[in-house]
Formats: C-alpha cells, sequence, structure tokens
C-alpha cells in the first residue's frame, strides 16, 4: 500500500501537505494543501498580502526559513527536484551590465545547462514569446513586456516540468497579456504544468483550470469558477444608480442586505452594486426600495465576473 | 556531478565578464595596489608608546638600574642574567617583548671615570613603523638619565674647578712654596689633567646606545609587503565581494540562484573568484617590492596556504556584509568602517605600541593581526602556516549560508 501511495506521489508534480509559515511572529500561511495535475494550469489569487506569493516563494525555495507542512515535487523533497521548477519572479531577473545573450548563458548555466542548449532552448522561447530582438542588446534597452518575456525566457531555459509565475502580467498591456496566456496554454498542452499568481481575475478565469483563492493565509476555496459562485451564492450582480440616496436610507439598505444575506460589494456616492444568489432577491429588494421612495435606475442585471467575485469573498 | 560543474562554471564565468564590463571596478582593481603599495614606501611616523623592555643587566649597579628605571614610556621587565640575551632576542621574535636592553658589566665604572658607556638596543627590524622610529624613540628616553649624568659631571666639573682655584690661591698668597702648596698645585695639576683628557664622546653624548636587530639587515625592506598585502587584500576585497552580492541581489540573480539550486557552490564559485583576485594582487605588490630590490623565499605550500587564508577570510566577510548591507553605497562605507581601524591597528601606519592596551588587544583578535602574522611567516622566513583559520573560515562561511537563506 504504501509502495502504491509513494508511486501516485511521484506522478503528483506538485503537493503540498498543511503548509505554514510565519514571519516575524505574524501568521502568513496556514495549512495551505494543494495537488498540481500534469498539465494543470492553476491560478492563485487573493488580495496583497493574503500570502499568494509567499507560498509561491516557499515552493521555489526563494524563502528558505522553517516552514511547517511538506511541499513534494514529484514525490520528493524539494530540495532534490529544484532543477524541475521554473520560477519566474515578479522582478526582473536579468543582469544589466551583460548583453541578453550573455545573460541567457548565465542563466542557462545558472540552471545547469549548457551554454549551446541555453541558446537553442532560448531562440525557441523568444519565437514562441515573439521577442525578436538582438541579442547583443543590452537588457535595459527593452520595453517593459519585453523584459517581462525575457524574465520568463531566462526562468525556464532548462525546460522545467512545473512553472511558477508570480504575477507575471503586471505592467503589460493587453496584447501582450494575450501573448503570454497564449504561451502558458501550449506549455499546458505540452504537459507542463503552470501555477500562477495574479490580480487580472477576470481574465485568469477565461485560461486557467483551477482557482485557489486565499484569504488571511488559508486556502478560502479551490475549483473553478461555477463551483465559486455556488460556494459564495451569487450568481448576479445588480447594480443601481439613485436619484437620491441619503446617509439615513444607506443605513437602512445595509441593515436589510445584512438580514437578507445580500452582499454590497462597491457603493460609491449614489450608486450601489449588490451580489445577488437569485432573481427572487432581486424582486424583493426593488419592493423594499420602493418602500423606502428610493427613486433609481437599474443599470445592470447580469452574470457577475471574478473580480465581482473576488469582492465577496 | 555535470550540472553542478556547469552552474559553478557559470557563477565564475558571470563574475569574470562583469569585471570586464564594469570598467570602474577594473581600474580600481589595478590601480589601487599600485598607488597604496607605492605609498607605503614612505616613512611614517608616531607619537606615544607603551613599550615592554626586556632588560639584560650585568652590571647591577644603581647607575645601571637608573638606566631603566627612568626611561620615558617604557615598561621595563628584568630578565635572569644567565642566557638573557638569547632570551631577549627570542621573546622579541615571539612578540613577547618590544625591546631588549643590554647593559654590559663596567657601564657604571666607564661613568664614573668620564667615559662613554654603551649599552644594546635589540629590536625586531620587521615591525615596520616600530624599527623605523626606535633609534629616536630610545634616545628620546634616555634623555632623563643622560641629563642626570651631565647634572653630576657638571657639579664634579665645578668642585675639580673650585679645587684648582684653591690651589692657585694658595700659590697666590705663600711667597715661598712650601711643601704643603707643592702638594696642591700637583693635585691641582692632576684634576686639570683629567679634565683635559676628558673624552669628547663622553661630553656629546655620555651613554651610547647600540640598535641590532634581532633580524638579518635587510629583512626590513623586505616586510613592506608582509604588511601592505593583507591590509589592501582586506580593503579592496572587502569592497568588491560586498558590492558583488549586493550587485546579485539587486538585479534579484540571487532569487535566481535561490530558485534553482542551493547557495552552496554559488557562494564557493564567488569565493574562488575572489580569491583569485587576492593572488593578481598579490603578484602585482610582490613584482613591485622585488623591482626594489626585496627578495624572498618563497614556499610554495605556505604560498598556497597565505593567499587561500587571506581570499577565503576576507571574501567571506565581505560576502556578510553584502548581505547585511541594502546597497552598494552601504557595502562600502561597511568595508571602509572595518577595513580603516584594522589597518590603523595592523602596525604599519602606526607602532602598535603606540595604541592604548584594550586597542592593541582587540587589534590582535581581529584576523588582519593573523593574516600579518602568516604573511610574515611565509614571506620572511619561509615557513607555512597553521591551518586553523580553516575553522574560522567554516564559521563565516556558515553564517554566509544562514543569511542567504535568510534573504
Amino acid at each position: 500500500m504504501k509502495f502504491l501511495k509513494r508511486l501516485r506521489e511521484k506522478k503528483k508534480p506538485l503537493s503540498t501537505t498543511e503548509v505554514g509559515f510565519s514571519y516575524s511572529n505574524q501568521e502568513v500561511l496556514r495549512d495551505v494543501s494543494l495537488t498540481l495535475k500534469e498539465g494543470e494550469m492553476v491560478a492563485i489569487i487573493g488580495k496583497s498580502g493574503s500570502g499568494k506569493s509567499t507560498f509561491l516563494k516557499l515552493i521555489a525555495g526563494i524563502i528558505s526559513e522553517k516552514h511547517t507542512g511538506k511541499i513534494k515535487i514529484f514525490g520528493k523533497n524539494k530540495f532534490f527536484n529544484k532543477n524541475k521548477l521554473g520560477f519566474v519572479p515578479q522582478e526582473f531577473s536579468m543582469i544589466p551590465d551583460l548583453s541578453i545573450l550573455d545573460n541567457i548563458k548565465i542563466a542557462g548555466l545558472t540552471l545547469g545547462v549548457s551554454e549551446k542548449t541555453a541558446i537553442k532552448k532560448a531562440n525557441e522561447l523568444m519565437s514562441m514569446l515573439k521577442l525578436n530582438e538582438d541579442v547583443n542588446k543590452k537588457p535595459n534597452q527593452l520595453s517593459g513586456g519585453q523584459k517581462v518575456r525575457l524574465n520568463i525566457i531566462l526562468s525556464i531555459l532548462h525546460d522545467p516540468k512545473i512553472l511558477i509565475l508570480d504575477e507575471p502580467f503586471v505592467g503589460l498591456d493587453f496584447l501582450n497579456r494575450r501573448l503570454l496566456w497564449h504561451f502558458l496554454e501550449s506549455m499546458r498542452k505540452k504537459k507542463k504544468s503552470v501555477i500562477l499568481t495574479s490580480h487580472l481575475l477576470t481574465e485568469t478565469q477565461e485560461h486557467v483550470t483551477r482557482l485557489i483563492i486565499l484569504k488571511d493565509g488559508q486556502v478560502f476555496f479551490s475549483g473553478n469558477l461555477e463551483k465559486l459562485k455556488t460556494k459564495l451564492k451569487m450568481n448576479y450582480i445588480y447594480e443601481l444608480r439613485f436619484t437620491h440616496l441619503s446617509k439615513e436610507n444607506i443605513e437602512k439598505i445595509k441593515k436589510y442586505s445584512a438580514y437578507k444575506d445580500l452582499k454590497i460589494l462597491d457603493s460609491y456616492e449614489r450608486y450601489l452594486m449588490f451580489g445577488l444568489n437569485t432573481e427572487r432577491e432581486r424582486t424583493n429588494l426593488i419592493k423594499f426600495l420602493e418602500k423606502l421612495n428610493l427613486k433609481f435606475n437599474e443599470v445592470s442585471f447580469r452574470e457577475p465576473n471574478l473580480d465581482e467575485i473576488f469582492l465577496k469573498a | 556531478m555535470k550540472t553542478q560543474a556547469r552552474r559553478f562554471y557559470g557563477y565564475l564565468k558571470k563574475d569574470t565578464m562583469l569585471l570586464y564590463k564594469r570598467k570602474k571596478y577594473l581600474y580600481l582593481f589595478i590601480l589601487l595596489p599600485l598607488i597604496i603599495a607605492s605609498l607605503f614606501l614612505f616613512a611614517l611616523n608616531s607619537k606615544d608608546y607603551n613599550i615592554d623592555v626586556g632588560i639584560c643587566d650585568f652590571d647591577k649597579t644603581d647607575i645601571s638600574r637608573g638606566a631603566y628605571s627612568q626611561l620615558n614610556g617604557f615598561n621595563p621587565i628584568i630578565l635572569p642574567k644567565d642566557n638573557c640575551i638569547e632570551i631577549v632576542k627570542s621573546e622579541i621574535r615571539l612578540g613577547k617583548l618590544d625591546l631588549g636592553l643590554i647593559i654590559p658589566n663596567g657601564f657604571a665604572n666607564n661613568i664614573k671615570n668620564l667615559e662613554q658607556s654603551r649599552m644594546q638596543i635589540y629590536y625586531d627590524n620587521t615591525d615596520i613603523a616600530f624599527s623605523n622610529l626606535i633609534s629616536w624613540k630610545v634616545d628620546q628616553a634616555m634623555v632623563p638619565f643622560k641629563r642626570q649624568i651631565i647634572n653630576n659631571l657638571n657639579k664634579e666639573l665645578s668642585n675639580k674647578v673650585s679645587s684648582v682655584r684653591d690651589g692657585i690661591d694658595v700659590i697666590m698668597e705663600i711667597s715661598s712654596i712650601s711643601s704643603f702648596a707643592n702638594d696642591k698645585i700637583e693635585t691641582a695639576d692632576s684634576e686639570l689633567q683629567k679634565i683635559e683628557e676628558m673624552e669628547t664622546e663622553f661630553l656629546v653624548n655620555p651613554i651610547w646606545t647600540d640598535k641590532i636587530p634581532v633580524y638579518e639587515e635587510g629583512l626590513k625592506k623586505d616586510a613592506g609587503i608582509v604588511y601592505v598585502f593583507p591590509i589592501l587584500a582586506i580593503f579592496i576585497i572587502l569592497m568588491l565581494s560586498s558590492t558583488s552580492i549586493i550587485y546579485d541581489k539587486n538585479t534579484n540573480f540571487l532569487t535566481r540562484v535561490k530558485s534553482s539550486a542551493s547557495p552552496i557552490s554559488y557562494i564557493l564559485a564567488k569565493t574562488i573568484f575572489f580569491t583569485a583576485l587576492v593572488l593578481v594582487q598579490f603578484l602585482i605588490m610582490l613584482i613591485l617590492f622585488m623591482l626594489n630590490g626585496a627578495s624572498y623565499t618563497l614556499p610554495i605550500t605556505g604560498l598556497i596556504q597565505l593567499i587561500l587564508f587571506v581570499g577565503i577570510i576576507d571574501t567571506l566577510l565581505g560576502f556578510i556584509i553584502g548581505l547585511i548591507a541594502n546597497n552598494e553605497g552601504i557595502a562600502i562605507l561597511f568595508s571602509l568602517m572595518i577595513s580603516f581601524p584594522l589597518m590603523l591597528v595592523s602596525g604599519i601606519f602606526f607602532p602598535t605600541q603606540s595604541l592604548p592596551k584594550i586597542v592593541q588587544w582587540v587589534g590582535e583578535i581581529l584576523p588582519l593581526h593573523y593574516q600579518i602574522n602568516a604573511s610574515k611567516a611565509v614571506l620572511l622566513f619561509g615557513q607555512t602556516i597553521s591551518n586553523t583559520w580553516i575553522w574560522f573560515a567554516l564559521g563565516l562561511f556558515i553564517i554566509v549560508v544562514w543569511l542567504i537563506r535568510k534573504e
């Protein structure tokens, strides 16, 4: 039995069991368990300070201070299988005084591959990521988007089985983001497992196979968008703009929402956004607002996107 | 293994390429040893002292005791007569005594006879700053005693002149020369003769001190590198290695290292790189000193030990600075803060004897002190050095690994 269990473990690219981490007496992560399957693309989302980056850095060994729980890569302690990981840090990790070509050579050697292999792999990745720049240029001569792409290339020259990307879309325009998503999907098709963090929730939901929401250092949710909607009882977004809205009425609406388990996701001056589970809740809410003699326009009643669901989470 | 070797080669190659690309560092690396080693060839000066002097008093008279009890700023340590000179030399070589003062038999008698007396001063001619000042300092210390002797002589001369004056007075008063007067005249004549025959040397300098080095005379010229090499190494390597770590932090190269492998091969490769720089610096200085006429015994084992000792310890200290400091400016200030005091207590710019005891003690427990002693042992006396420094290096290495993991 133990043998079978071990064999199963070996097939899992990444598994974490009850990982906990504290820094300066502050608990950053608590009992974070996660399994990443082959060819799976998982996004970890959460508010700033929820522990997303810390979790990825623990997996990649960037944070090497003591943590509780286990992190295994293909069934082995992460220390013994580090070469199967490709960690793309949020900050650019390139040597500004050396050319792109020299950066590729050094990064390749650092990752344990020969200069020749690194150049060959870099050419392949540069073509996939449409980075057709002169390799004799220095990294500082590249644009922000090009730097992000080079940063990714330099981190995966050893053709890792698992790609870990910490906020890879920061500072990228729409076209560059699309390009990067296509690239990650092609990696996934090549049976690579991808785990990333992102704040671009709506865009992320379209591409990943699974979402993991971290809240106060704990896994709040793990699954797809539909499952999340069910969990949060939020199938609709209802947006209203009032002609006039007094502080007194706002308090009344808040009390009503709390009583009926409705969530006010956003409010600004005379605008309110509700997260609703059923159409009936909308009808009841309208009746209540009419009782208060409030005049309003319905801005929208629609399905929520991930950003809006995240507001409720 | 192949993968490890590639990583290792990658780290080495990266720093070599950076040295070439970052021209300021390259210039600094070549120019500093040339400038500082050239500056070193100028003489130095000093102030107050706290000097332990071993005394071999073969005369054992009140006058001989007076010679060493009044020495300004010296701390006399009376040694037994038996085999005294050999003990003095050996204690100086071991660094337990700063000087040896030999007072020969007949020292007091010579002074009484108004003849110049001699003393021998033994000193360490490889202790650069101190030996440069020893003649001046010893003579300075002897001034009170010499003044006392000259005062005594003055009194004696006054007595003798007064005695002659008495004789002449008698002759002047008595018309016929009696036998009494004849005796007086003879005494006066004898005293005058003594004054006439008095040594000019005695009047100029009643006590002559011979300064005798405990090592061959030529060693003093050769000894320069013994100080300059470890000092310059600590000065430059602290700065280069600490800023190199800052650079790797700023460019997130350290993040890449941590995510791809254990930091041990990274630290090892960097340590070897900077130790190689130490070797190059050493060779530059060695050539410069040899062109200036110095000659050295160059034992291969001892030299390798020395270069590794200086290179590894200084590099690891630099890494610690780099890992503690937030940016290059701070790292440089840190390095200066450590290397300058080390230089001051090293005995090259100021004789260590001129420093307060507590500072001397602190200086002795710092690595530069051991590096200078090791350089002296290897370069001047062709010896090998003890490998106990490896434990110190291991301790520093563990601290560096811990700091990188904590980074």
